[in-house]
């Protein structure tokens, strides 16, 4: 990846068929590691291989949407957004739900969730 | 006297609790032997609760006081993804463990507004990743007609209970095939609703575009009764439709069933479930229905569009997942350390891989080219069935390219796995309801397994589904 986030490779070619991709390989191991750093996942050397050589062809396959939209042009606008509002009426008490969320937390103190101190 | 579980339906049991041929206690001891005869094999279940008699003789003086619905007394299985109160709920995940629910998901609320029995959580693939059942932290489940394959997935604990009446009924989720797949490899019936019909709150999202609550029976009607329960608009579920009744109406003994010949030539099909598929629609015919050969000429992109969709969502979603608040933590040297090794520790094989590949599809210069990309070819893929419902009420297809696969088959080859969702998934991108039923079997060796037909309607339009479902199966 480059400092932009940009993985490198993802402009070489690739060939397709629906049982079996051919393609050249996408990633290398430091941007498994680049990404698992950005999604906080900790993994062993053996887990970076397995996943490189998973993702590999999944991006492979996906990446013939690129040729689709090609085809069928850029101006087609996804989806319809719309928001939707609601009152925040009726709040809950304070307290109400306290005893439960505490007991579900990893550690806590007085009804504190308890934490590694940041600074 | 015993109960026959195996041919019992939601309306043969609410009748018998009703007249008093058996009370809801009796029923829910039924089933609870019956988990207790096959449980050991199916592993359908990752808890079963311990106060189904008290909930059991609740429904019983709901029924005395003479306001039961349909549903009360009713045993049903719940996935593990949906929150109820002050019951543990992990998601077939090691990251919540001894996670227990502060609130009802809405689906909850309503089932117990009517007297149901909850007999327990089911498994399921963890966050509901997989097709199989064997992405759970805590052992797969096995397929009740045969033990050496999977169930499928990702709510394959529903399936399975349902199918080993272990259940009456169930409640699964789907996002890209999770119930109608387990449905068509179990052989019973399983509906995934339009996005929108069945509110979503409490119940963890994997990818928040596709996902819905739905439903499992041994019949449609089961799987409507239950259905018509859950559903409706919810203030707490932004993505809930507002409540308006079908207006249009239709001969449900002539019914337009579109076929997508050139998508089913995409090859990779099995034999026998071409030859089933083919069957099925000439019974359709015989029944009076009319079959149309229809176009979708886009629907092969889908399983691209759907793997780029859900592993961004799913990177987002599963994001929540840090062990700071609830679930597991596992101490570092400091607080960052401490969110990569308790999500090292907590997520499994699959969850990580969908995260890797989704934040690869969101970084910065690949949004563009993945995301983006995925969202327009979905368009397309809408239109495709907005076309195609101008002429047709139905599209049928297999659910499944293949029957029930062994345990272990595909775990080592994800994109082979995500290819077996090729049928499932364009329903979900488009939004549009889907059901499967049960229509056949194909023999391997000694066993019969499940084959499945899966019937599509447009928006809203459950009410064919069901209809259709109902005249091929033989029911009233």
């Amino acid at each position: 990846m480059d400092e932009n986030g940009a993985v490198r490779g993802a402009n070489r070619p690739v060939f397709f068929c629906f049982r079996k991709c051919y393609i050249i390989s996408m990633l290398e191991i430091k941007d498994i590691e680049k990404l698992a750093k950005l999604a906080r996942i900790e993994l062993t050397n053996e887990e970076k291989e397995k996943l490189l050589k998973e993702v590999d062809p999944i991006l492979g396959y996906v990446a013939q949407l690129k040729e689709v939209v090609s085809v069928v042009g850029e101006e087609k606008v996804a989806g319809e957004l719309r928001n939707i509002m609601r009152e925040d009426e009726n709040p809950t008490k304070t307290g109400k739900n306290t005893k439960d969320i505490v007991a579900d937390m990893p550690d806590s103190q007085n009804d504190y969730l308890k934490v590694k101190k940041i600074l | 006297m015993p109960i026959d579980l195996k041919n019992l339906t939601i309306r043969k049991a609410h009748e018998a609790l009703v007249k008093g041929d058996y009370s809801a206690v009796d029923l829910a001891k039924e089933y609870l032997e019956q988990i207790k005869k096959t449980e050991k094999d199916i592993h359908a279940y990752l808890e079963v609760f311990d106060d189904v008699i008290d909930q059991a003789k609740v429904a019983d003086q709901i029924l005395k006081s003479g306001k039961a619905t349909l549903l009360t007394g009713i045993p049903i299985a719940v996935k593990d993804n949906i929150l109820i109160k002050g019951r543990v709920a992990t998601s077939a995940s090691k990251i919540l463990e001894n996670y227990k629910a502060t609130y009802d998901a809405t689906v909850i609320e309503k089932l117990k507004n009517e007297g149901v029995v909850f007999l327990g959580r089911t498994n399921m693939d963890e966050f509901a990743m997989g097709g199989s059942t064997e992405n759970s932290a805590y052992g797969p489940t096995k397929n009740p007609f045969d033990l050496e394959r999977v169930p499928g997935g990702s709510s394959g604990g529903s399936a399975a209970a349902v199918a080993s009446n272990e259940a009456l009924v169930a409640l699964g989720s789907d996002t890209g095939g999770s119930i109608r797949q387990p449905a068509s490899f179990c052989g019973i019936v399983g509906l995934k609703p339009t996005y929108g019909a069945v509110s979503r709150y409490g119940v963890m999202a994997m990818g928040s575009s596709l996902d819905q609550i739905g439903t499992f029976g041994k019949t449609a009607d089961d799987a409507e009764i239950l259905f018509n329960a859950i559903r409706g608009n919810d203030k707490m579920d932004s993505t809930t439709l507002p409540d308006k009744k079908s207006e249009e109406n239709f001969s449900v003994k002539k019914l337009k069933i579109g076929v997508p010949r050139d998508f089913l030539n995409i090859g990779g099909i099995d034999a026998d479930v071409v030859k089933n598929f083919n069957e099925s629609l000439e019974k359709l015919k015989k029944l009076g229905h009319e079959i149309i050969d229809i176009k979708l000429p886009n629907l092969k992109y889908s399983l691209a569009v759907y793997y780029v969709i859900v592993p961004a969502e799913v990177s987002s979603n599963m994001a929540r997942f840090d062990g700071m608040r609830y679930g597991k933590r596992v101490s570092g040297a400091n607080g960052i350390e401490d969110y990569f090794l308790s999500r090292q520790a907590g997520l499994g094989r699959e969850v990580k891989r969908r995260i890797i590949l989704g934040t690869y599809v969101l970084s910065s210069g690949y949004y563009d080219a993945y995301y983006n990309k995925a969202n327009i070819v979905r368009e397309i893929i809408k239109e495709d069935y907005k076309v195609a419902f101008k002429d047709v009420d139905i599209i049928a297809t297999p659910t499944a390219p293949n029957v029930a696969f062994k345990i272990g088959e595909k775990v080592d080859d994800p994109l082979q796995m995500y290819l077996e969702d090729i049928f499932t998934v364009p329903i979900n991108l488009a939004g549009v309801p889907g059901i499967s039923v049960p229509s056949g079997v194909k023999k391997i060796g000694e066993k019969d397994l499940p084959i499945g037909i899966q019937f599509v309607a447009d928006h809203g339009r459950e009410d064919k589904l069901f209809a259709i479902s109902k005249d091929f199966l033989g029911e009233k």
